[in-house]
């Protein structure tokens, strides 16, 4: 087998096996379980189908390894729509809900009280430990700015205003 | 490895394209849709072009691996434009890195937060008022939150992360 053949293989055996467990799984394990799954699948596929004395398997497995990643992230970036609920995709159901007599003006009340993300979000931050709430303040404890000030050099290079968000 | 190559080498026309629009004042959609267009066209002749033995795999490759990638790029580009996430620490940055809870809360209300999205979606003209009433008339919108409620039941048995509350 060719890195292709055991990365695509790879991929698709880590996407079906956490397929599978992901609604028996704890939350903070959804998103976790799913390099693990890729890397296991990975190590059984190179185990089983590169050859020790072939001189180009380190290639082949390096490919095979990128495709995995690759894939993987993108399969997880997907996921994180599935276990978070979009706000806007939210709106779009809670409107289509409603059939064809549309979704009164007035029962948009109703459904921010029936959707509370800022909590959601604030939560799963806390968990990840990027803030954390002392002495009725909330803290930014974590790693993310440096990822803001990427995005925001980005931003400055498109020709946007410099900040994110 | 010669399909990695020419997909990172599509990466980087595609991210170009991207600036390269974006400063010429194009729309998100039209920068997104030329970095994709280019970086595809850039990667499929790159593996034609150095590909000493040309066959299925280094195409395949190729084409997969700068799918990902973009895919990766666009969804970590958006939601650094839009998700709330980004928007709390964000505004957490610019305080210096605290804020009173009261304050936060303040400004970033779910009522304030939703409303923008309604705002934008109204704007765009994916969601339309019609006699007091509020519909969904993009296509696209529609086949969107229809597959990731398809996907929501399918791998978690339920359609929402806040439980099934429906009018």
């Amino acid at each position: 087998m060719n890195g292709l053949e055991i990365g695509l293989g790879a991929t698709v055996v880590g996407i079906l096996a956490h397929a599978v467990v992901l609604r028996h799984l704890p939350k903070r394990w959804r998103l976790l379980a799913l390099p693990l799954l890729l890397l296991t699948a990975y190590a059984a596929f190179v185990l089983l189908a590169v050859t020790p004395g072939d001189s180009g398997r380190w290639v082949e497995a390096f490919v095979a390894l990128t495709l995995t990643l690759s894939l993987g992230f993108a399969y997880a970036l997907m996921l994180i729509g599935v276990l978070y609920d979009s706000p806007t995709l939210a709106l779009v159901k809670r409107i289509e809900s409603y059939g064809t007599a549309g979704m009164p003006v007035g029962a948009f009340e109703q459904f921010v009280a029936d959707h509370p993300f800022v909590q959601s979000r604030l939560d799963a931050l806390m968990a990840a430990g990027e803030i954390r709430l002392e002495g009725g303040e909330m803290r930014l404890t974590g790693k993310a700015t440096h990822l803001l000030r990427i995005a925001d050099m980005y931003r400055t290079l498109r020709g946007g205003t410099s900040q994110s968000g | 490895m010669f399909g990695l190559i020419a997909a990172a080498f599509g990466m980087a026309i595609a991210l170009v394209a991207d600036v390269a629009v974006s400063r010429a004042g194009g729309s998100r959609i039209a920068a997104y849709g030329a970095s994709f267009l280019a970086g595809f066209a850039a990667a499929l002749i790159a593996v034609v072009a150095i590909t000493p033995q040309l066959s299925f795999a280094p195409v395949a490759t190729a084409v997969l691996a700068y799918g990902a990638w973009w895919f990766i790029f666009l969804n970590l580009v958006q939601a650094l434009e839009s998700s709330i996430r980004v928007r709390l620490v964000n505004e957490l940055r610019i305080a210096g890195g605290r804020m009173p809870w009261s304050v936060l809360q303040q400004r970033y209300s779910d009522t304030v937060l939703l409303g923008l999205r309604l705002n934008r979606l109204l704007a765009g003209g994916a969601v339309v008022e019609r006699n007091g009433c509020l519909h969904v008339v993009s296509p696209g919108l529609k086949l969107i939150a229809g597959i990731f409620r398809f996907l929501k039941v399918s791998l978690l048995g339920q359609d929402s992360e806040f439980g099934a509350k429906h009018k």
